[in-house]
């Protein structure tokens, strides 16, 4: 029995807006509730009507098939059908009918969150006709149901944009600085990768997933920022929803290499990048997508740092690559797509990323090879069954079970001089030395000084010669290493209960498992200066169900929702006392259509669990603003926000839309650092800090018509907490030591967060020509379907806090002091072409094309990049009055010009005080407080 | 799969391949240029050779005759370890430096020393580790390191070690005669009051012999020399490597490197020099090399505002005969004191360590007679 026999399908959406547009929005209600549904499983949904060209009359019990047949439909009376929970991306659609001209077509586009109309006019065999006609999309602008602010990008963007990462696709959204959405703290984010959480329960706010997710391998990013459905959880501030491709019907793929090494001297960076991807049938019905995506760069972290002005720096002479600034991240994902009788189809997912750096380290700029290194590798293989209605169904229920384990682990230490292949690839997995010992986790051994770990002492190859600031001979001797992995269970149910109500429930349950293991000055026995190695091993679980209905009349939609989470930190944390915690979380939308104009206006609560590291105590090597040694807090609760916002969305002309947001955020509960007593040194993590964001946003789409579309942002917020980031001792707190209760001061006052980005800008544009324009030069026209695209960005400056030389002591109010602002424009050209038979092309990404020197941090004490002359001074004063014995001749430190007695030893203050100078110079030079140069990549490609 | 997958892969790989091998190399980073070892600090002999505040003693020339291996103190480390360093024959930039910095090592005195480098780039040197400000030495150890590239270290004897029947606390001196053949002069230590009643005290080394060592698998062995019992000082003759040592201050005795009954190859020198009188002269110390010996004397002579000293340094045949004057100083005119002679292998070049207050100080003599 078709889909269209349920009585749900009468209901139509029905719209005040022009009469032209009305035939595009005219869809039955249940394609409004697959709507819905389908935005949390990354799916959307295909309908339309098939007729007689001829007659104009509906045809019925046609069978439809989508993709070859994988999926199909019969059509109704009225000749409808409809096919829902179809993943987003491209699909194929084709009719056979006996006394008909087959009708097949192949580029029909499914994003998530929205429904594509297809009808379909089968030709008599006697009628000329070849193609199916689209009539129409639903249109996402004006949807009502859409109550979420999603902003996306799909796989033409990424093909057409100067992006060749998920973050550079995601950075082009409005609201994004970095990892901050919206203000908030890093790590307040989440990501779904097909309708999957993941997260980096550990320490989200100070790395990433590890898993680097190819865009070849995606069809659809996109990140929505308000509130957003009950189904969702750990996150505050924005949620990023990824859909991966499935395997097509046939084989296709693409071969890429980029690289800069056309270039040279200091705009050749090292890159080389070598993508392979490729998808289609494998056997039977199941298909396959399979990437391979290889990245190798000699500066994994270019900086755009102005030249040294003294010859005798070896960066004078070519400022850029960096030395032992190396990456390499190597990417292998796969995707089984198993359809398992009409109702259920299987997904098998598997992506495995190896992140590895050599760090460039100030302090080892004469002998780099002894400058740490990292590795992050992130795992993820997921399960995936999906239950999609039964033909007939009373009531529609679909049902999306999954299974996965997402595992990531960081090391960073010291590692032995890059052995380099090929470009920036060493190709082997990056030793670090020390893993075994973190591995065990044997503090007992670590007490000790580790065997493996040598004293480093101040270099002797400095131009400078004196012993001071620059470190060699060995490493620092960090041993850091974490792992985080987590097995997820995840059910999500969507069930149309009535015509105009649909019910969301699901649940899901993560058992995690983390282990860390720091050590520092490993050449060292612990004793001292020297703290303990600290280990940690525990089992923390997160658990979340949640309910969510949404009910609509013509114009007007109201879904609302409640999630219930459950965290529990698990044992083996010391002697707090362990209890799990929970919080209940409504979420509530209205929105409606006016004139024109879709009106959202949504109100939730959002919980997240906080930073596993939080739990732990954490040791770190600087004393400036933040002390060592905070104490770690396993009963620490949830993070919360709560998000209010109102939407217009405006249809201005047939292809442009505008966009407002404006939302107010109030952050609790974010995890502080807060004194015990009046030590600084003697600290715990709270649950201490709160803060609001508040901001409007506009965003103006043209989009892509007659070969160019375009797209404007501009955010204007304001976010503020009563500290910047959970290391930032919150003093106006307070643990009274005797009693450990809590001090709050009669008020508190607000300071900008560290992405409080006030102003940012981001303009978008991409055109075609088409292959026949420009003129015929041998044969060819170089110009013809040339693809340009550029990106603005502008951002006001981030706030930074002022201290006074000592870096100790603030000299105004945390985060109110201001960077510069930032501006830059990237770049894309691509040119295609055949290569025998197959369609190629090659391609010129330049970033920051203009090579502006974009300040994005700046010394704290001077509000420049540059330390002032009497820090100069002062440390060079000190270095002096540390090492002030004469240089003899022999010594490799001497340095004939320095010894202006020419007696064989440089001797006293007035010929060792000129070097000391000229090294406190050396290294307070800043680099890392610019961000990159203008990076360009050459690239040829091949698709298939 | 079928061949149209194939075909634009390779197709791409082999674009890919030609442009990232058509001879587009990357640009390397501005590599760390240190700067340019110094040369001599003057051509005139003597020549200062190290300039250091600690001191700087116990040098030897490399077997090849190249490098001048030496002890210094390492001014700037509180821990005040002794370090061996190389310098090439004719004076400047240290080219290599060893020092004890391994983990653990750090709140220890640390002082390497006695080393010897062969031609083919074996190092010997005894490495002794004690608590700082410690009067004894502690833990002593005959090392051999590999001055190559991923240089290997072992010790081969921890010392007290048996020599025969002799109990050896130390060595100095060591010398390569093979590849796994070595000669050095036994010692032992005791501290003693520096002065009678004093509380400070101080290491008293005691000449035992001129040891033999030959190098095994499991470490070292140790053999003296017969006839060289009460030996201070020494150095190798041709033909033969005999061994020519001294008991006292007045003659050289020469044995066979197997060992044998020493006699009297040299004396005081020059022997047929009249000393001003009521002058005495001793021998502080000598070296030899092939033929040649340098021989290091001290002469006091009286005078109405007391002794002065006399230094000089004579070269001579190893067997004995006319001896030539290349070195002479007096403490009427220079405060510096010359303590030890080495001879390079060639014998045309000798390095005189000097000493001046506390400051102790290496010296190049070239174009020895």
């Amino acid at each position: 029995m078709p889909d269209s026999q349920s009585p749900a399908l009468h209901v139509t959406c029905r719209l005040r807006s022009a009469s032209r547009r009305r035939l595009m929005m005219i869809i039955p209600s249940l394609f409004c509730l697959s709507v819905t549904s389908a935005s949390a499983q990354s799916v959307g949904t295909l309908f339309g009507r098939v007729s007689d060209a001829a007659t104009a009359g509906s045809l019925t019990g046609l069978e439809v098939r989508l993709d070859g047949g994988r999926r199909t439909a019969i059509t109704d009376s009225s000749g409808q059908y409809r096919l829902r929970a179809i993943p987003a991306g491209v699909h194929s659609l084709e009719v056979i009918w006996p006394g008909y001209r087959p009708a097949r077509r192949s580029d029909i586009v499914v994003r998530s969150d929205e429904v594509t109309r297809v009808d379909i006019i089968l030709a008599p065999i006697a009628v000329q006709l070849t193609e199916l006609r689209a009539v129409g999309v639903q249109d996402p602008v004006l949807d009502p149901l859409a109550t979420a602010s999603t902003q996306r990008i799909d796989e033409q963007d990424l093909r057409r944009l100067p992006v060749s990462t998920l973050e550079d696709a995601i950075a082009l959204q409005a609201g994004v600085v970095g990892d901050s959405y919206r203000g908030g703290r890093v790590g307040q984010q989440s990501f779904l990768l097909d309708g999957f959480g993941l997260k980096n329960q550990l320490d989200a706010s100070t790395g990433g997933t590890g898993i680097r997710i190819p865009p070849d391998l995606i069809t659809e990013a996109a990140l929505i920022t308000n509130g957003f459905s009950a189904r969702y959880g750990q996150a505050l501030s924005g949620l990023i929803n990824v859909v991966t491709r499935d395997g097509g019907e046939r084989w296709r793929g693409r071969v890429a290499y980029e690289t800069d090494r056309p270039l040279s001297g200091s705009a050749d960076l090292g890159l080389d990048r070598v993508v392979l991807q490729g998808d289609g049938p494998l056997f039977g019905k199941v298909t396959g997508v399979g990437i391979i995506d290889l990245t190798g760069r000699l500066d994994a972290d270019p900086v755009n740092a102005p030249r040294p002005d003294s010859p005798l720096d070896p960066r004078s002479t070519r400022p850029a690559p960096l030395p032992h600034n190396s990456g390499e991240v190597w990417t292998v994902g796969g995707k089984l797509t198993v359809p398992m009788g009409d109702r259920f189809i299987g997904r098998l997912f598997g992506i495995a990323t190896t992140d590895q750096r050599f760090l460039y380290d100030q302090q080892y700029k004469y002998d780099p090879t002894f400058a740490p290194g990292s590795r992050t590798d992130g795992k993820l293989f997921t399960a995936h069954v999906q239950m999609l209605p039964g033909r007939g169904a009373g009531t529609p229920i679909l049902g999306d079970l999954r299974i996965g384990w997402f595992g990531r682990e960081f090391m960073r230490g010291t590692v032995d001089a890059p052995d380099y292949r090929f470009g920036g690839f060493t190709g082997r997995r990056l030793e670090i030395r020390g893993e075994a010992l973190a591995r065990a986790q044997d503090t007992v051994a670590a007490s000790g000084a580790i065997e493996g770990f040598d004293q480093p002492e101040l270099s002797a190859r400095s131009p400078w010669g004196v012993p001071a600031f620059f470190l060699g001979a060995a490493s620092q001797g960090e041993i850091a290493w974490n792992r985080f992995g987590e097995l997820r269970t995840q059910l999500d149910m969507t069930i149309g209960i009535a015509r105009s109500v649909d019910i969301f429930v699901g649940g899901l349950y993560a058992a995690q498992d983390v282990k860390t293991f720091q050590r520092v000055l490993a050449y060292r026995p612990v004793g001292g200066i020297v703290p303990p190695a600290t280990a940690s091993s525990f089992s923390p679980a997160i658990a979340a169900a949640y309910i969510e209905g949404q009910a609509r009349s013509a114009d007007l939609a109201v879904v609302a929702g409640v999630r219930y989470d459950a965290f529990n930190p698990g044992g083996n944390l010391g002697n707090a006392s362990l209890g799990s915690r929970s919080a209940i979380n409504p979420r509530i939308a209205v929105s409606t259509v006016l004139e024109g104009a879709t009106i959202v206006a949504s109100l939730g609560r959002f919980s997240q669990p906080p930073d596993l590291q939080f739990l732990v105590d954490a040791a770190f090597d600087d004393t400036t603003r933040t002390g060592r040694f905070r104490q770690g807090n396993p009963n620490l609760g949830f993070e919360q926000a709560s998000q209010f916002e109102l939407s217009a969305r405006l249809r201005l002309r047939e292809r442009s839309s505008l966009k407002f947001n404006v939302f107010l955020k109030n952050l609790d509960g974010l995890v502080a650092t807060a004194p015990i007593g009046v030590n600084p040194d003697s600290s715990v993590f709270l649950n201490a800090d709160i803060g609001t964001v508040r901001g409007i946003e506009v965003i103006f789409e043209r989009e892509r018509h007659n070969g160019w579309g375009a797209r404007l942002s501009g955010v204007v917020q304001k976010a503020e907490a009563t500290v910047t980031d959970a290391f930032e001792l919150q003093r106006l707190i307070q643990i009274d030591p005797t009693n450990g209760d809590t001090l709050f001061p009669p008020a508190r006052s607000k300071f900008p967060l560290d992405y409080d980005r006030r102003i940012a800008v981001i303009a978008a544009i991409d055109g075609e020509l088409l292959r026949t324009w420009g003129p015929k030069i041998l044969g060819t026209r170089p110009l013809g379907g040339l693809t340009a695209s550029g990106v603005f960005r502008y951002g006001s400056g981030l706030p930074y806090s002022r201290t006074d030389m000592s870096g100790d002591s603030l000299t105004v109010e945390p985060n109110g002091s201001r960077l510069p602002d930032q501006m830059t424009v990237d770049a894309l050209i691509r040119r295609p072409f055949r290569l025998g038979g197959f369609e190629g092309g090659f391609y010129l990404d330049v970033r920051n094309l203009l090579g502006k020197r974009n300040e994005i941090s700046v010394r704290r004490d001077t509000g420049n990049p540059f330390a002032s002359e009497e820090t100069i001074e002062i440390l060079a004063n000190t270095a002096y009055l540390a090492n002030p014995d004469p240089i003899p001749y022999e010594s490799p430190r001497y340095r004939r010009a320095a010894d202006t007695d020419n007696n064989g030893l440089i001797s006293g203050r007035g010929e060792l005080f000129p070097l000391y100078v000229a090294a406190a110079r050396d290294f307070t030079q800043p680099l890392f407080v610019y961000g990159p140069p203008r990076v360009v990549r050459f690239g040829v490609e091949m698709v298939f | 799969m079928s061949m149209r997958l194939i075909n634009p892969i390779v197709a791409g790989l082999m674009v890919s391949l030609a442009l990232g091998a058509s001879g587009c190399t990357h640009t390397d980073p501005a590599s760390v240029v240190t700067p340019p070892p110094e040369g001599p600090f003057t051509n005139a002999s003597p020549a200062q050779l190290t300039f250091n505040s600690g001191r700087d003693e116990l040098p030897s020339f490399t077997q090849d005759g190249l490098g001048i291996l030496y002890s210094f103190q390492v001014s700037n480390r509180t821990d005040r370890d002794r370090c061996v360093g190389l310098l090439p024959a004719e004076g400047g930039s240290r080219r290599f430096t060893l020092c004890e910095s391994r983990r653990g090592f750090n709140d220890s005195t640390d002082n390497l020393a006695a080393s010897a480098l062969s031609s083919a780039g074996a190092l010997l040197y005894v490495a002794s580790t004690s608590r700082t400000n410690a009067q004894l030495p502690g833990t002593t150890r005959l090392t051999l390191s590999d001055t190559s590239e991923g240089a290997s270290t072992r010790t081969l004897i921890t010392m007290p070690v048996r020599a025969g029947s002799l109990l050896v606390d130390w060595l100095v001196d060591i010398r390569w005669i093979g590849p796994a053949n070595f000669v050095a002069l036994g010692q032992q230590f005791t501290v003693m009051p520096r002065c009678p009643g004093c509380a400070q005290r101080d290491t008293i080394f005691i000449p035992i012999a001129v040891v033999r060592g030959e190098i095994t698998a499991l470490g070292a062995t140790l053999t003296p020399v017969l006839g060289t019992e009460g030996a201070v000082a020494y150095g190798l003759a041709a033909p033969g490597n005999d061994i020519v040592f001294r008991t006292n201050q007045v003659a050289l005795q020469r044995v066979a490197l197997e060992g044998g009954l020493p006699v009297v190859a040299i004396g005081v020198p020059p022997p047929e020099t009249s000393l001003p009188p009521g002058a005495t002269r001793m021998i502080v110390d000598h070296d030899c090399q092939g033929g040649k010996c340098a021989v290091l004397t001290i002469t006091q002579i009286p005078s109405l505002s007391g002794p002065y000293f006399e230094r000089e340094i004579y070269t001579l045949p190893a067997s004995g005969g006319a001896a030539s004057r290349f070195g002479f100083t007096s403490s009427l005119t220079s405060p510096r004191v010359w303590e030890a002679v080495r001879l390079s292998p060639d014998g045309s070049r000798a390095v005189v360590v000097t000493r001046a207050v506390n400051q102790v100080d290496l010296f190049l003599f070239t174009g020895l007679p």
